[in-house]
């Protein structure tokens, strides 16, 4: 990444805590979402959303005044998420709460603190390991009508103004954008490698207290479109399973034969063997004939 | 949810119904309908039902639009008249009451029928008359069709002021409407007749028709077949057209998809598949109906066993699945499912011949395993004992186990004696007759049960006079069963080349390749023992007095049984009796003229008398205790259904 102008940036990184998708996880068959509400959950920072905040801080090193606030909307269990921003170096943490789960509702509570301050940039992840919806960056540049970028895999440059990225596309392809700032950009898991964060950083990090804004939405629709998450999941249609269906062509006698089979072949007619007794020689003529007949010689 | 069957027991959004889970009894003849009306007889069959947990109930299997549809001989609901609406309502409230969603199927058999019972002429698409009626139809004209599409609306709308959820069409089993489908039976010039779009003219105008009535808030679904096993029927690849049709006209809320048709011999037993036919035998039909369609579609065919249903529902070939028949045999099967105690499911075994193949009969249906079926109104509820008696049951055969059970279920105290190692009696053999293996299910559910309540059971125990009286009982209920009966025709008694058809399936059949199985009792034992011989590659020819060999053998199973047996190269012949053996020489006797023919290319005689009653103890025991009860064949030899009926009977008197 070259940076171009020195000038400090004022970055916003987005954090989630998900539940570790290397451990075994329960898909509710009603829904196909998978099961939140584990007795233990095991939980982890969402990759993208470590590699927006490492983007960020790698930032911040290049131009030297810079700051970078991590935020999470999550309840008093998420704020793990925000520790390990605190760890890896961000100067600010801060936790929202509100009413409503989904994608809307997070990138709604979001919205209502970046309308009271302008960042420069703000990073998310482009999608989380759990839902994988990859809908709050870009419902949040929607609401705060902001310029947006999603799947970024590599920052190119970056100047006060703008910044130059490339997308990443199907096979491999990339996409070179450049988008004015500010603006928001989602980066995908891979984009950035992470560096290590020691364990006493982390300790250091959860002495720190962390402040909690509580934001009310407002219940009509204004400024709060309904997304299609909102509304009641219903049961994915099961794929069908293909089975062992008999021809069409075949006789009505053949078919049902087969289905009372389990779909066994129809049963050779038992004139189709036949027993030829005799002496050697007759037997053999015989023999000789059938495999004539029948093209074996 | 129950963690066993998630698929199952998840609800589905029906149009404006919500139906609490995937379990369905789909509309089959009960023959319990009084004068056309459902009465309480109906009413407490189908409770059970709802009570037990099923989430739709679709009832009153091909209820009349019009009288023109010949249906007296099932005794049917007729669904044209208004003084329907109050038994329905009656009937409605009943199931809402343990939330089920309630359903009734409405259709018009066309030419399916007879009309020797209403004297109204039948009607079909064209003058082609259905092979297994045999009646020749009149052609449905234009006014007709009017006629009968209006009265597919009011009869709809009936069900609908009678607080119904939804109507089923039925365009399956090869009534009126796909009558008019099927290439085989309407050769039409006009409109209606042609291609496919015409020929399904009328069933769109009847679908129209009946949405329009009812409205949007009200379930319109149809029963289809997924392939009628017709010779130039409606084959599977031609109703996965209609269906799609169906779908795209969009006025339609599920797919009911059976396989078979009710117009030939094979295709109406392959309907109700019996246990000649492996479990979800139809599984693909419906299948692939679901993947042409949009709505939700429901799979039927010997769907018997939560676990076998759940795995349908995870393979996508159905949305709902109907255990019809498994509810009959144990209307609590969901209940039972859900709380995780499938041992306790007295599962069906597609045995048949105590629900379909009676109702094809124009008999009420029951159910062989489950005696309260058609009984509900009296038999529901088990009462306890008033005063605790001990009770000395005989015999571990079906009608002993069944006695055991209600005994020990009401309260009373219970010795069940058994001479052999192990329950069922006769089960034991006629299971090893070829596709009979699910015969023993009834056996082994009763033995379950038994143990569970705390029966005192004695194995390997002959009973005697004394070992009972030295139990002191109040009761003593006698079930020994039967041996083959043996009757004295001439020369039998003493010919070695002769076996009964019991013991060929015990494998004690003599050598020798040329067979002759003589079939009197009319039911699954000579058939059964004939097939034993084929499959051992003999030649087999069964001789019967009556019109055809397994007579007695319902709609359902006859045809499989057919099948094989044709196909394995049986020969058969009617109306002969065995008249004498004399010297190695079977003579037969032609029961219509009297003549008589002389056999010597016999090796092996195979007889089929039925049974005769073990009843030695009865009779050794009357007088010497306080009661007695002598039940199921060693009363009098015949089937299961009677044994069970019989020993539940007196088992609640007791």
């Amino acid at each position: 990444m070259k940076v171009l102008h020195t000038t400090p940036f004022k970055i916003a990184v987005c954090l989630k805590e998900v539940l570790d998708a290397r451990l075994p996880l329960k898909v509710e068959a009603k829904t196909g979402a998978i099961q939140q509400d584990a007795p233990e959950p095991v939980v982890t920072l969402n990759p993208a959303d470590r590699s927006a905040l490492e983007f960020a801080m790698q930032l911040r090193e290049q131009s030297p005044g810079s700051r970078v606030e991590v935020f999470s909307v999550s309840d008093v269990a998420g704020q793990a998420a925000l520790w390990y921003g605190l760890a890896r170096g961000a100067d600010d943490a801060e936790r929202i709460e509100g009413s409503g789960k989904g994608a809307p509702y997070t990138a709604a509570l979001l919205a209502t603190r970046f309308h009271k301050e302008t960042f420069d940039l703000i990073c998310c992840g482009d999608e989380t390991l759990d839902n994988s919806s990859a809908l709050v960056g870009p419902l949040l540049a929607e609401i705060l009508d902001l310029p947006q970028v999603t799947g970024v895999v590599r920052i190119v440059e970056c100047s006060k103004s703008s910044i130059l990225v490339e997308r990443g596309l199907e096979r491999g392809s990339r996409e070179l954008v450049e988008m004015d700032l500010p603006g928001l950009i989602t980066l995908k898991a891979e984009s950035v490698p992470w560096r290590y964060v020691s364990y006493q950083k982390l300790e250091e990090a959860q002495l720190r207290n962390i402040p909690v804004r509580r934001e009310t939405l407002p219940t009509s629709s204004n400024g709060l479109p309904k997304w299609p998450e909102q509304a009641t999941p219903t049961a994915p249609r099961a794929r069908v399973k293909k089975s062992f269906t008999p021809d069409s062509k075949m006789s009505p006698a053949d078919r049902v034969r087969m289905i009372m089979a389990g779909g066994a072949a129809p049963q050779e007619s038992k004139s189709k063997s036949s027993v030829v007794e005799g002496d050697a020689e007759y037997v053999s003529e015989q023999l000789y004939r059938f495999l004539k007949h029948h093209e074996f010689v | 949810m129950s963690e066993q069957f998630p698929l199952l027991f998840s609800p589905l959004q029906l149009r404006n119904k919500t139906i609490k889970n995937r379990i369905a009894s789909t509309a089959h003849v009960t023959i319990f309908a009084e004068n056309g009306m459902p009465a309480d007889r109906e009413r407490r069959y189908y409770e059970e039902k709802a009570k037990g947990g099923a989430g739709l109930l679709i009832c009153f299997g091909s209820s009349s639009v019009h009288p023109t549809s010949p249906a007296l001989d099932w005794k049917v609901v007729e669904m044209f008249d208004d003084r329907v609406i109050p038994h329905l309502q009656k009937f409605s409230d009943t199931m809402h009451g343990y939330g089920a969603a309630v359903l009734a199927q409405i259709t018009h058999r066309g030419r399916r029928g007879h009309s020797n019972l209403s004297w109204q002429r039948l009607l079909g698409p064209s003058r082609v008359k259905e092979p297994n009626h045999r009646e020749v139809p009149g052609v449905v004209q234009r006014e007709d069709i009017d006629m009968i599409v209006k009265a597919f609306g009011q009869a709809a709308l009936r069900l609908k002021q009678g607080g119904f959820d939804g109507v089923e069409i039925s365009a399956a089993h090869c009534h009126l409407i796909d009558q008019f489908w099927g290439p085989h039976v309407n050769f039409r010039d006009d409109e209606f007749g042609g291609d496919l779009d015409n020929r399904m003219k009328f069933g769109f105008m009847v679908i129209e028709r009946v949405r329009e009535t009812v409205g949007d808030d009200f379930i319109v679904g149809i029963r289809i077949t997924g392939d009628d096993f017709v010779e130039g029927g409606l084959n599977n690849d031609i109703m996965c057209e209609i269906a799609q049709k169906l779908s795209e006209h969009g006025m339609l809320d599920y797919f009911n998809v059976i396989g078979g048709s009710g117009e030939t011999l094979p295709a109406e037993a392959a309907c109700v598949p019996s246990m000649n036919f492996p479990l979800a035998c139809f599984k693909h039909l419906s299948g692939r109906i679901r993947e042409v369609v949009k709505e939700p579609v429901i799979a039927v065919g010997r769907i018997n066993d939560p676990v076998v249903a759940e795995k349908l529902l995870a393979d996508g070939q159905g949305d709902i699945v109907a255990m019809t028949r498994a509810l009959i045999a144990d209307p609590y099967l969901p209940l039972k499912a859900k709380e995780g105690r499938l041992d306790d499911i007295r599962q069906c075994m597609g045995y048949n011949e105590g629900c379909i193949d009676r109702q094809y009969r124009g008999i009420p249906v029951g159910c062989v395993q489950n005696p309260v079926i058609g009984k509900e109104v009296d038999w529901a509820d088990l009462p306890p004992a008033t005063t605790t008696k001990k009770v000395v049951v005989i015999g571990a055969g079906p009608a002993g186990l069944e006695a055991a059970r209600i005994l020990k279920t009401r309260g009373h105290q219970v010795v069940l004696f058994e001479k052999s190692d192990r329950f069922g009696g006769q089960l034991n053999i006629a299971k090893l007759a070829a596709k009979r293996g699910d015969y023993d299910g009834v056996a082994r559910w009763l033995e379950l049960q038994v143990k569970k309540l705390g029966v005192d059971i004695r194995l390997n125990t002959e009973a005697t006079v004394d070992g009972i009286l030295a139990e002191n009982p109040d009761t003593v209920v006698v079930a020994t069963g039967a041996v083959p009966l043996l009757p004295p025709v001439p020369g039998l008694q003493e010919c070695e080349f002769a076996v009964s058809a019991w013991d060929v399936l015990l494998g004690k059949a003599p050598a020798g390749n040329r067979v002759l199985v003589l079939d009197d009792q009319g039911g699954q034992e000579s058939v059964g023992a004939a097939e034993f011989l084929l499959d051992e590659g003999r030649e087999v020819e069964i001789i019967t007095p009556h019109y055809s060999v397994g007579e007695d053998l319902g709609p359902t199973n006859k045809p499989p049984v057919y099948a094989r047996l044709y196909a394995k190269g049986v020969r058969m012949q009617s109306t002969w009796e065995l008249a004498a053996i004399e010297s190695g020489i079977v003579r037969l006797r032609n029961l219509h003229a009297g003549v008589e023919i002389e056999r010597d290319d016999v090796d092996v005689l195979v007889y089929s008398y039925g049974g005769q009653s073990v009843d030695g103890l009865a009779r050794e025991l009357s007088g010497k205790v306080k009661e007695l009860h002598n039940i199921g064949d060693s009363y009098a030899p015949r089937s299961l259904h009677h044994s069970i009926i019989e020993a539940h009977k007196y088992a609640r008197e007791i």
